[in-house]
């Protein structure tokens, strides 16, 4: 068969066509993998000595800077990173920042994600684990003005009005099963924003503990927060994580950055004034008051006789297995991995 | 049509489709990129398979708003336009606005849809014809502005009177100008029907919110893949229309 | 039925010029029937932007039904002119008035407002209507319903609509001018038929050559038994064939009809070949150089262009456009 003279042209096309298809889609990964938000100017840094051998590592955070995150900033201010050898550059995260993915590319060397997340990421071959947990009890919840009367999380979808969450979460499932949507409209989660919570007095929305419900509070909204928890939901939260490859290479790196955290956490704990002042710079969106009673709030669910026990950040096998069983049984994964394989948590 | 000329118009550009698709298929089958940040076309394929109902009924929603978005900014636009040319202070004084439309970030004033609007088909709508009005009354406006001057002079000189120019003149001369427009305007409606119906939960936006928090990347692909099918259909619907409109306007081989 | 003709002067080489009165008198009894309309410009001149002088204070009277050549370089201003004259655009100072035997007809000056012809035609001419459908040129085409335009452009490029046929683009002038779609389509009909079109009613104007559609260009001019008919330079973008084929056909209806044409043109054989005077214009600001009769039988034949006082003609103006 003759091949016209259009042929070598379509090869020739085919090939270019290739490679410029390439590029943009390895340009749009980086974008993902980099979806930060610049930071506003940076506070001044107490300086430690330093040493020659400061190794530089990436944290990628999954949200605004904000009192969930307090512990993981104070290192940044007060030296506690260069104290272990670290030069920890933090970059902030919003709705929807791919934290999960972003360390399994080895965009960052570290990220905060949720334990659920972080079960369903290495189901689809992402092999990252998990480090620190900083939040023992998981502060999502769902917010409801306290006019509307409910006792419970039930109330909320056995009476009509909207429900604003993001249905793709476990969380939202579990509810779904244990409730049904067929008396709600669930529509998607605003994300921090509480335009929409405002105007309507039936809307229900899904926040973070720590965040909205002090927001609304503040615009002279009188609030109640049903937690997860309550259906027996409870990952651990706000975790810190790293690839398995990174862990295995660099197990020193991984330990002096967990010690750092541990450390920041407990100065934070002990007094957040401080660093929220110097956080609230980089979140201009959330005043210095609400920044206090978010670090007052969130207190009960980071330290408890668990954390005493085992030290801040600490994880169990007997979580992971349960919250394995709980993704199982909502087919989010296929079956539950070995508790040891999601997280590092050197016992004392 | 042999089937040797049909193979000559559709070969060429399927050729980088399928090399894109084969090459990529090996790079993450391959371990080179990762599964879990960009599927592999089989798992698009199969997420698309194992999901043809759902899908196609988000499919049909999307395309529902999307078109009624792009025939409202259609509407909307032209009468716009129209509007603008009646006078060079009217153009000037009110244009500037048209360009907000361009350029207002939805998710920005997406909260304020939904509080105008309610959740549902209304704001998806409402989003889709922000984003696609702007080129529809630009070039619109480009089009009834330059009538050539000797056929307005032509209308002038047998006493038209200023609709009568505007009907039987102005907007028929600006046709190309006005398809052009659709064009453009077509695919954005899509993109902002799914923008839309990522802040009100619809449709194939809400498909990929929903899979993106499941990490199901094969999902959001597959969804991402059929919005911009439903992108091309409108671009190859509008194509038609443009050859049906215009294809007296120039030279046909086979007449004359 | 064609006026008596005048009895040709032999033109001698070597005085082009000719009495501005014997030009001026134009074809004699043809100003007693209304198929023509006398134009006069008195002392027209047209500043652009309050600097650019493009005709400088021009004189001219045109008699009813003379068929004139307006000649001149590039740019001096013969389209300005023609254009002041359609009433397309208004004099600085000066006026340009276009006269009936009876009534003034219309009248452009630097005071006048309005610019369409409908409006300048005034009650009176409306009431004249069917008086002038009843007369008409001898032997002429069939008389239009329409109340009668005096005025018809014919341009450079024949600036059809490309959306249309080749008959409702002939028609557009009468559908303007609020003409029934009937009687409008059966004018332009026998318009194009009068310009050999009569085949290509239905097609569009993309399937024609530059010669069919200058020729639809010049049915639509026709449409409105116009009395005055200005054309800008119609056929320089044709061949030069099918130019000379047009131009014999733009004397022929000029000829059966007798409105007053002012042709603007580049081409002094053209010049020569159509009219029975030419005005020559200076380079800008536009002045008037030369005002010569053409010296040639009515009946212009393809042929006359080989004959020597075709010749003749032309040296007269070649030499008064040299000078320009």
């Amino acid at each position: 068969m003759r091949f016209p003279a259009a042929y070598p042209r379509c090869v020739l096309s085919a090939v270019l066509g290739l490679a410029a298809a390439v590029a943009p889609i390895a340009a749009a990964a980086r974008a993902i993998a980099a979806n930060t938000t610049a930071p506003t100017t940076p506070p001044p840094v107490i300086e430690a000595p330093t040493s020659p051998a400061l190794v530089k590592v990436s944290l990628a955070l999954n949200w605004k800077p904000e009192p969930q995150f307090g512990g993981f900033y104070v290192g940044e201010f007060t030296g506690t990173y260069s104290k272990h050898h670290l030069d920890v550059r933090i970059l902030p995260g919003g709705s929807g920042t791919p934290t999960v993915q972003m360390v399994g590319a080895g965009t960052v060397e570290f990220g905060i994600v949720s334990a659920d997340e972080l079960l369903i990421a290495r189901e689809h071959g992402n092999d990252v684990v998990a480090l620190f947990a900083t939040f023992q009890d998981c502060p999502q919840g769902l917010m409801v003005r306290t006019s509307r009367g409910f006792t419970s999380i039930g109330d909320i979808f056995t009476h009509p009005g909207t429900v604003a969450m993001q249905k793709g979460l476990p969380y939202a499932r579990l509810l779904k099963r244990k409730y049904g949507f067929d008396q709600v409209n669930v529509v998607p989660s605003p994300g921090g924003d509480i335009t929409a919570f405002r105007n309507d007095p039936a809307f229900a929305q899904q926040v973070f503990l720590t965040s909205e419900p002090l927001v609304a509070q503040k615009a002279g909204i009188a609030t109640r927060t049903f937690l997860v928890k309550e259906i027996g939901y409870n990952p651990y939260t706000t975790v810190l994580i790293t690839r398995r490859a990174y862990l295995e290479q660099n197990p020193a790196v991984v330990r002096d950055m967990v010690a750092a955290v541990q450390e920041g956490w407990r100065a934070y704990l002990d007094d957040p004034s401080v660093t929220n002042r110097l956080i609230q710079q980089r979140n201009p969106a959330m005043d210095l008051e609400t920044f206090a009673a978010s670090a007052a709030a969130q207190r009960p669910l980071i330290e408890n006789e668990e954390t005493a026990r085992l030290g801040l950040g600490a994880m169990t096998a007997q979580r992971w297995t349960a919250l394995a069983r709980q993704l199982a049984e909502l087919r989010d994964i296929k079956s539950a991995p070995r508790a040891q394989d999601c997280y590092v948590w050197p016992s004392k | 049509m042999t089937r040797f000329r049909l193979l000559r118009i559709i070969g060429p550009p399927l050729i980088p489709l399928l090399v894109l698709t084969a090459g990529s298929e090996l790079l993450i089958r391959g371990g080179i990129i990762p599964g879990f940040i960009l599927p592999a076309p089989s798992a698009v394929v199969a997420a698309v398979a194992l999901n043809t109902r759902e899908l196609l009924a988000a499919l049909g929603r999307t395309a529902l708003a999307a078109s009624l978005g792009f025939l409202l900014s259609v509407a909307v636009g032209l009468c716009a336009a129209i509007a603008l040319s009646t006078s060079r202070l009217v153009e000037r004084a009110l244009y500037p606005y048209t360009v907000f439309f361009q350029t207002v970030p939805i998710i920005a004033i997406a909260p304020l849809l939904v509080i105008w609007l309610n959740y549902g088909l209304k704001v998806v709508v409402a989003s889709s014809f922000i984003v696609s009005v702007f080129p529809v009354i630009a070039n619109a406006l480009a089009g009834i502005r330059s009538t050539d001057p000797a056929l307005l002079d032509l209308f002038r000189l047998y006493g038209a009177s200023r609709s009568s120019t505007l009907l039987k003149l102005r907007i028929p001369a600006a046709l190309p100008s006005i398809l052009t427009g659709l064009r453009i305007a077509g695919g954005l409606a899509v993109i902002g029907a799914i923008v839309g119906e990522f802040i009100t939960g619809y449709g194939l936006g809400d498909v990929i919110e929903s899979a993106k928090t499941q990490q199901r990347v094969d999902l959001v692909f597959a969804a991402v893949l059929l919005a911009s099918l439903l992108g091309l259909a409108l671009f190859g619907l509008i194509n038609l229309l443009s050859y049906l409109a215009l294809r007296r306007w120039h030279a046909c081989e086979q007449n004359g | 039925m064609l006026p008596p003709s005048r009895p040709p002067h032999p033109a001698q080489a070597g005085t082009p010029l000719r009495g501005t009165d014997a030009a001026a008198e134009g074809p004699p009894a043809a100003s007693s029937d209304r198929s023509g309309v006398t134009v006069v410009i008195d002392g027209v001149r047209r500043v652009f932007d309050g600097q650019t002088v493009a005709v400088e204070t021009l004189s001219l009277r045109i008699p009813a039904g003379q068929f004139l050549a307006i000649l001149g370089p590039s740019g001096c201003g013969k389209s300005t002119l023609l254009r002041l004259i359609a009433r397309l655009d208004r004099p600085t100072s000066g006026a340009v008035r276009v006269e009936d035997a009876a009534t003034a007809v219309a009248e452009s000056g630097a005071a006048a407002a309005g610019v369409g012809i409908a409006a300048a035609i005034g009650p009176g001419a409306a009431a004249a209507g069917p008086e002038r459908a009843r007369g008409g040129a001898g032997g002429g085409p069939s008389s239009s319903p329409a109340p009668s335009n005096p005025i018809a452009f014919v341009f450079q490029d024949a600036h059809l609509l490309p959306w249309r046929t080749v008959l409702h683009n002939a028609a557009l002038p009468l559908e303007l001018l609020g003409v029934s779609r009937a009687q409008r389509l059966a004018v332009a009909r026998e318009e194009l038929v009068q310009v050999g079109l009569g085949d290509a009613l239905e097609r569009y104007p993309a399937q024609l050559s530059g010669g069919m559609r200058m020729r639809v260009s010049l049915a639509r001019a026709l449409v409105t038994r116009p009395r005055l008919l200005l054309l800008d330079e119609p056929f320089a973008a044709l061949d030069e064939i099918t130019r000379q084929r047009l131009d014999e056909q733009l004397r022929g209806l000029y000829l059966a009809r007798r409105m007053t044409v002012i042709f603007v043109t580049h081409s002094i054989p053209e010049a020569t070949f159509l009219a029975d005077r030419a005005v020559v214009l200076s380079r800008r600001p536009a002045r008037i150089v030369l005002d010569a009769a053409i010296e040639l039988p009515p009946q212009r034949t393809a042929q006359l262009r080989t004959d020597a006082g075709f010749a003749r003609q032309m040296r007269a103006l070649f030499a008064a456009l040299q000078d320009a």
